[in-house]
């Protein structure tokens, strides 16, 4: 047994690529994708209270604008901001409106011990309240097809019952500062959000917004890294079709779909597919030069 | 040959590079002090279904109690986890546990009323236990879809565990003296 751990120990030590941007895949294999290049978007009227909606808007607004301009993609935003809506999520037969909502209360707080969804889920709409727990700064919810991973609809909700947002530049707050530095960047926070949202997963890469991490006061992420560009502009290519992912072409193009096993919805059992891919996705990226 | 065949099982089941939700990493002991029960379980049902309002899919997952590490749960628990799919839809929200029918599991829960649960530090409160007749059982976290931050500095960090480990070597380090 010890030595099948160590077996293990060493894939796990394997080198991750330094550059490979990530797709989002459902369990089918299909990556997540939109069908169409202009993507609507729209923030809650409420905006955050204490910044104002026009400054947290427009700090949404900036991020939007990040991935737009990236010239080797068509993908483009259009803002039907404000929207009376705080509910995330799409059902059959809606048009996504893909809403940006900041969360000002715990649902532990917001909703009755007795309400009924305690027990089946859904408080976070019926009490317009953060159900991801007090460590989680933000979450997307992307609906999508799972056998096509076409998404139609992606909302960001932003956790502001436990966490501080800022729109201004400056250093990270010390202890004790709340004004004229850098708590949790709403912009920072948001750009890399949007990558979730156009279907793009955490990058290995530690140069790219797409990297997952987010430390306080950082601001590094309003900007784009190459990485980020690549997978924009491999997913949505300006004129191009977006490349679907499939088990088979994963292996035959490289890893821009590759590695993640699933995006999140059902079994966990990757199995042994998975597995004979795992030592070739970790280098392999689309158009990169070797794949192990 | 078994050996290498677990090798390839349990590999094909370690977290990928792949993130989209950022918490704060937990220790066990921390696992352990946030949890209103601690189970050792099989799944027997998973069902997800459309929320009242018609816009959120949560899957209920009910879990057979084979063993209790921590508090009285009975003999069954339920857990509500926000995603899953319906029909033809899916929805996604990252770095929630994932779980499959019959599979052996360990979980760290906290009530979200008097008869569902959720699982403590999203993935990080999940394992799958994974026993190999002759061998003693291991303990297989899944973080996918999960980054890990000091909650201090906020600065990512690796996740305690990067790979399996034994069973009673997790339990040891859930009940040491300062989990308590």
């Amino acid at each position: 047994m010890r030595r099948a751990l160590l077996v293990i120990a060493a894939l796990v030590a394997l080198p991750v690529s330094a550059s490979a941007f990530v797709r989002s895949r459902t369990n089918a294999g299909a990556c997540l994708f939109w069908e169409s290049r202009t993507i609507p978007w729209t923030m809650n009227e409420r905006g955050l209270p204490g910044l104002g909606y026009e400054r947290a808007h427009a700090a949404f607004a900036r991020a939007f604008r990040t991935w737009e301009e990236v010239e080797c993609s068509d993908i483009s935003f259009v803002d039907r901001s404000p929207s009376s809506e705080t509910r995330v999520g799409h059902g059959n037969g809606e048009r996504g409106d893909n809403l940006m909502v900041f969360r000002m209360h715990d649902c532990r707080d917001a909703a009755p011990q007795d309400a009924p969804c305690r027990r089946t889920g859904g408080c976070a709409n019926e009490y317009d309240c953060w159900e991801h727990g007090s460590s989680v700064i933000a979450v997307t919810t992307t609906t999508f097809f799972v056998q096509t991973g076409e998404i139609v609809d992606a909302d960001i909700e932003m956790n502001a019952a436990w966490f501080d947002f800022t729109d201004v530049d400056g250093p990270p707050c010390g202890p004790g500062e709340t004004t004229g530095c850098v708590l949790t960047d709403i912009e920072n926070t948001a750009t890399h959000e949007i990558g979730h949202l156009l279907g793009l997963d955490h990058s290995p890469d530690r140069e790219a917004t797409m990297f997952a991490s987010a430390p306080q006061g950082d601001l590094s992420k309003r900007d784009l890294g190459e990485d980020d560009v690549e997978g924009l502009c491999f997913i949505y290519p300006t004129d191009g079709p977006t490349p679907r992912c499939t088990d088979v072409d994963m292996e035959q193009a490289g890893a821009g779909c590759a590695c993640q096993g699933s995006a999140g919805v059902g079994d966990a059992a990757l199995g042994f597919l998975a597995l004979a891919l795992f030592v070739r996705c970790r280098s392999g990226r689309p158009g990169g030069p070797s794949r192990g | 040959m078994r050996s290498l065949a677990l090798v390839v099982a349990l590999t094909g089941l370690l977290p990928t590079v792949a993130a989209g939700t950022t918490a704060e990493r937990l220790s066990p002991a921390e696992l352990a002090t946030r949890s209103r029960a601690i189970v050792e379980g099989t799944v027997v049902s998973r069902q997800s279904q459309w929320a009242p309002d018609g816009k959120r899919i949560y899957t209920r997952v009910r879990i057979r109690v084979d063993a209790v590490w921590k508090g009285a749960p009975g003999e069954e628990v339920e857990l509500v986890l926000p995603g899953g799919t319906v029909g033809e839809l899916a929805q996604l929200v990252q770095g929630m546990p994932q779980f499959s029918e019959a599979e052996r599991v360990l979980v760290f829960l906290e009530p979200t009323s008097a008869a569902a649960y959720r699982v403590v530090g999203l993935a990080q409160g999940k394992f799958r236990v994974v026993e190999v007749a002759g061998q003693e059982k291991l303990a297989v976290p899944d973080l996918q879809g999960l980054l890990l931050v000091d909650p201090e500095s906020r600065a990512p960090v690796e996740p305690i565990f990067a790979g399996p480990l034994p069973l009673e070597k997790l339990r040891e380090l859930v009940f040491a003296p300062e989990s308590r």
